[in-house]
């Protein structure tokens, strides 16, 4: 087993270097921001220039970029995002209230992607060239292909305004998550769906299925464990970098439901040039989607035998 | 009770894909008795294959058997539900594939693919049934068996994989043991250890065995008797006495040139014959006698007419215009 | 002068297209995406009004004879702005790919056959871009730069490039290892040489299927963008930005929004069917082994 931890080593090193990446990549990023950071900040207010010259100096802006670099990584590591003008807010604490919810929307829009995308997918390639095959594998494609402000848009008409079920805007109760998740994840169903229909046809056509049904095992039994245990390897590595997608997706949802996640958060922020704000959004989002990766990477080398034997056996 | 475990007549499995029907097996006829080793000969895509996935109906995808019999413990095979189908498998006929490591499952330890087995058809709790493979395993040579159920079949040798397949073969006891090809995708050094454990077991257990080969060998050393196949016909069905040890005994063109191709050790220096030609692509079969284009003594009747199974002797069937 | 060693030779580009053509729907959507490009040039022509131009006493108004697909809340034709949005769609999945493309196949080519210390970190590089959610960072770029049309191919060919790099790295290293490579270098071309004419033909297939579907991706991130109001601004049109000013009164007007979610959606499944179509058509027969 010990290289397994190796293996998780060399992943979290990867990790302080993608962070530290990152954090290059937000500081750059800002620091291109066209225009003096201090006047857009004030606006138009007319404002004493040596008030102005001294929100520089704390801001750390007349000096050089290395060291503003290295101030802000500092501060950031320090839990320092700073501080959200419009607000007067720090921006971390506004980031962690909206974080938890736009990582629960994620999560309920891939358990929709995950629960649709494997059903449809695995009855399809079960049924393979079939009638429902074919539809459902287009309606997949149309699905994926479909952006999900616009499915959010078609789902709003259906349910909340032809049918009155379901709440359209806010948070709060079970209710209002619902035509999020759905508009989020059926996108990424339709990925899913294709995706585990190619993984099951390539796992039946393999040897090890003929001997199952060789044993004269029950149908039910070889699909579980031979078909599906098989298939699920490579369609879970796919899940996983889902997650990131869904992530960013929920930008556009949460400002169509008003939902109050990141997105909507750091939306507003754009429009407000509130760059703090964003900088922070980007930093975070980042982070937590090159976590999930390597919890993904891990998961992988646990599930699959082949790899996670064969990694003891090179240590 | 009938006196044979298996009876074949007439067995055609055809595929039908987008190229035209190619006629796997096309017309296939033996007999397998009671506690005997039977062989199954031929080059490789002469239809053997099919022929014993036909009898455990897992005909692969474009295929379907057409027409004929597969009589087993007196019962027709082709006629029985898929449900019946899947009680027999594994608990009264059991299947040895060629390639162990492409045929377990790569994700499951070596233990439960011989349990599940086991549980599916004996109705033990699953201890019991991992006990049971862990003597399985024991009997099958393979040292330190309890460590070894543990494994992944990717951390076991090409031989040990082998018998691993031969140890679920063995499992639930079935009458009739087919193994197809099961030293070809092993080394040379382990197909001997191989064949003496088929052997051994088979006698032991008193099933009956049918071997698929292409090797004269393997044959003559371990069935009682055997049929020869060439384009999904069978050719000729003798004991091994018939065939391997009576030189002047009447043979099939075809048997006698696979017996003269096989390269002596002890003969070096004689030259290799070779039978001309090759295997016909079974879309388009030759009319007539399928041999007729490779065959020496092949006359104008041979393209026309398919010949009859002659027998020559009491148990040897020769299908040719010319024995005798 | 050397003739390039191509995998494919002329006989095999018809058997693509043969295969190609038996996949409907791949050949229908090839045709739809023709009539958008001719949309697109054509618009001129095509569309009955000056999309710009505001008629604010007859706003709202569903599809009729005189405004065939209705107006939106400014009093708009709603179809010339479909027919202009055409061209800002196109145009935009274009360069960016384009740009992309050319990112992405030059560093994959540089990573995948000099490899070295420069295609180290050509590659770590391509992995810290490839570690942010790609929509994000575009976002990102977008909020940096500012609305616009040309801020917005900055944006997607700077966050488009690294999975072509990728992909174009793989199989550049496995064609290195081919014989036909050892052969030229023994001949004296030099790598350089080798690169552009051994390599780059090879490669253009998968690089194909890449833009196809890319153009897809492009077409979605641009309208995702412009609907959230980072990318294409007023007075052009985007069907993204028609979506994002039609929301308000959707509920009411349905028609401000149908018409431009339906055309944004037709031509993004147009190519991701005729991308998947080129994949399975290219793929069995160029498979680089």
């Amino acid at each position: 087993m010990a290289d397994i931890k190796g293996y998780i080593l060399k992943r979290l090193l990867l990790l302080v270097v993608v962070f530290i990446g990152v954090t290059a990549l937000t500081f750059t990023l800002m620091s291109l921001t066209p225009g003096d950071p201090v006047l857009i900040m004030t606006g138009t207010r007319p404002i004493n220039p040596e008030h102005l010259q001294a929100l520089r100096e704390m801001l750390g802006l007349d000096q050089p970029v290395y060291v503003q670099y290295f101030k802000y990584l500092w501060r950031v590591l320090h839990g320092n995002l700073g501080m959200d003008f419009r607000t007067g807010r720090p921006v971390i604490d506004e980031i962690m209230e909206a974080l938890p919810r736009t990582l629960l929307l994620a999560l309920c829009g891939l358990s929709v992607a995950v629960g649709i995308g494997i059903s449809v997918g695995t009855i399809s390639a079960l049924k393979q060239y079939s009638i429902s095959d074919r539809i459902s594998m287009f309606s997949s494609l149309a699905l994926a292909s479909i952006p999900n402000f616009v499915l959010a848009l078609t789902l709003i008409y259906i349910f909340a305004y032809y049918f009155r079920l379901l709440p359209v805007a806010g948070s709060g109760s079970v209710k209002h998550i619902i035509l999020p998740s759905l508009a989020l994840g059926l996108g990424t169903s339709g990925l899913i769906a294709r995706f585990t229909r190619t993984s099951i046809l390539e796992v039946v056509r393999q040897d090890y299925v003929r001997t199952a049904r060789s044993k004269g095992l029950s149908e039910r039994v070889v699909l579980v464990r031979h078909i599906l245990k098989n298939a699920l390897i490579s369609i879970i590595t796919v899940i996983g970098l889902q997650f990131g997608y869904l992530m960013s997706g929920s930008f556009f949802i949460e400002i169509i439901f008003a939902y109050p996640g990141i997105g909507r958060l750091s939306v507003n922020a754009i429009m407000d040039k509130n760059f703090t704000v964003v900088q922070g959004v980007l930093l975070v989002v980042s982070s937590v989607y090159v976590l999930v990766n390597l919890v993904v990477d891990i998961l992988y080398v646990y599930i699959d035998p082949r790899i996670r034997l064969a990694k003891a056996e090179e240590g | 009770m009938s006196k044979e475990l298996l009876k074949i007549t007439n067995l055609k499995t055809y595929f039908f894909t987008r190229e035209g029907v190619t006629k796997a097996v096309n017309d296939v006829s033996f007999k397998i008795g009671r506690n005997e080793a039977f062989g199954l000969v031929g080059e490789s895509g002469c239809g053997k294959t099919v022929t014993a996935l036909s009898i455990m109906r897992l005909v692969p995808y474009l295929g379907k058997t057409v027409s004929g019999q597969i009589f087993f413990e007196g019962e027709d095979l082709i006629k029985k539900s898929e449900t019946d189908i899947r009680r027999i498998r594994g608990s009264r006929i059991s299947m040895i594939f060629q390639d162990p490591l492409t045929s377990l499952n790569p994700t499951m330890k070596i233990g439960n693919q011989i349990a599940e087995k086991i549980e599916q058809h004996m109705h033990l709790s699953r201890e019991e049934a991992w006990e049971e493979s862990i003597n399985l395993i024991n009997l099958v040579g393979i040292p330190d068996s309890s460590e070894k159920a543990l494994q992944y079949p990717f951390q076991l040798s090409g031989g040990m994989q082998q018998r691993i397949m031969i140890a679920i073969a063995l499992s639930c006891s079935p009458h009739l043991i087919i193994a197809d090809e099961p030293t070809t995708n092993v080394d040379v050094t382990i197909q001997a250890q191989i064949i003496r454990l088929i052997r051994e077991k088979r006698e032991e257990s008193k099933s009956s065995l049918l071997l698929i080969t292409h090797n004269l060998a393997l044959v003559a050393w371990l069935c009682d008797r055997l049929a020869v196949m060439y384009a999904g016909k069978i050719m000729e069905i003798g004991n091994s006495e018939q065939i391997f040890d009576k030189p002047d005994e009447p043979k099939h063109p075809y048997t006698s040139g696979l017996l003269a191709c096989i390269p002596s050790v002890h003969h070096r220096k004689r030259k290799l014959k070779m039978i001309k030609g090759s295997i016909p692509n079974l879309l388009e079969v030759p009319l007539g006698c399928p041999f007729h284009p490779r065959c020496e003594i092949a006359e104008e009747v041979c393209s026309r007419k398919v010949p009859e199974p002659i027998e020559v002797e009491p148990a040897h069937m020769i299908r040719c215009h010319f024995v005798r | 002068m050397q003739r390039a060693f191509k995998l494919t030779s002329k006989s095999e580009l018809y058997a693509i297209f043969y295969a190609l053509k038996k996949n409907k729907p791949a050949i229908i959507s090839l045709g739809v995406i023709i009539i958008l490009c001719l949309t697109a040039v054509l618009a001129d022509f095509l569309a009955p009004r000056d999309p710009a131009e505001q008629n604010l006493d007859y706003r709202l108004k569903p599809p009729n004879t005189d405004y065939l697909l209705g107006t939106d809340e400014l009093g708009r034709c709603i179809l010339s702005r479909i027919i202009y949005g055409s061209r800002v769609s196109l145009i935009v999945g274009i360069i960016s790919v384009s740009v992309s493309l050319g990112i992405g196949i030059t560093v994959g080519c540089i990573a995948g056959y000099f490899g070295g210390k420069i295609g180290t970190i050509l590659m770590t590089l391509v992995d810290i871009t490839l570690s942010f959610p790609g929509l994000v960072l575009a976002i990102g770029f977008a909020a940096l730069l500012g609305p616009g049309i040309n801020n917005v191919m900055l944006a997607l060919s700077l966050v488009g490039w690294p999975p072509y790099a990728r992909v174009i790295r793989g199989e550049t290293l496995a064609l290195r290892e081919k014989q036909f490579i050892s052969a030229s270098k023994a001949i004296g071309e030099s790598g350089l040489y080798i690169v552009l004419h051994h390599i780059i033909p090879n490669i253009i297939s998968a690089a194909i299927v890449m833009a196809t579907l890319g153009m897809g991706w492009a077409i979605i991130s641009e309208a995702g963008l412009s609907f959230i109001g980072l990318g294409i601004a007023p007075p052009e049109s985007s069907w993204g930005l028609m979506i994002s000013t039609g929301r308000l009164y959707f509920l009411y007007s349905p028609h401000t929004i149908i018409f431009p979610c339906l055309f944004l959606s037709l031509t993004i499944l147009s190519f991701n069917i005729l991308g998947d179509g080129l994949r399975d058509a290219l793929d069995p027969r160029l498979r680089i082994r």
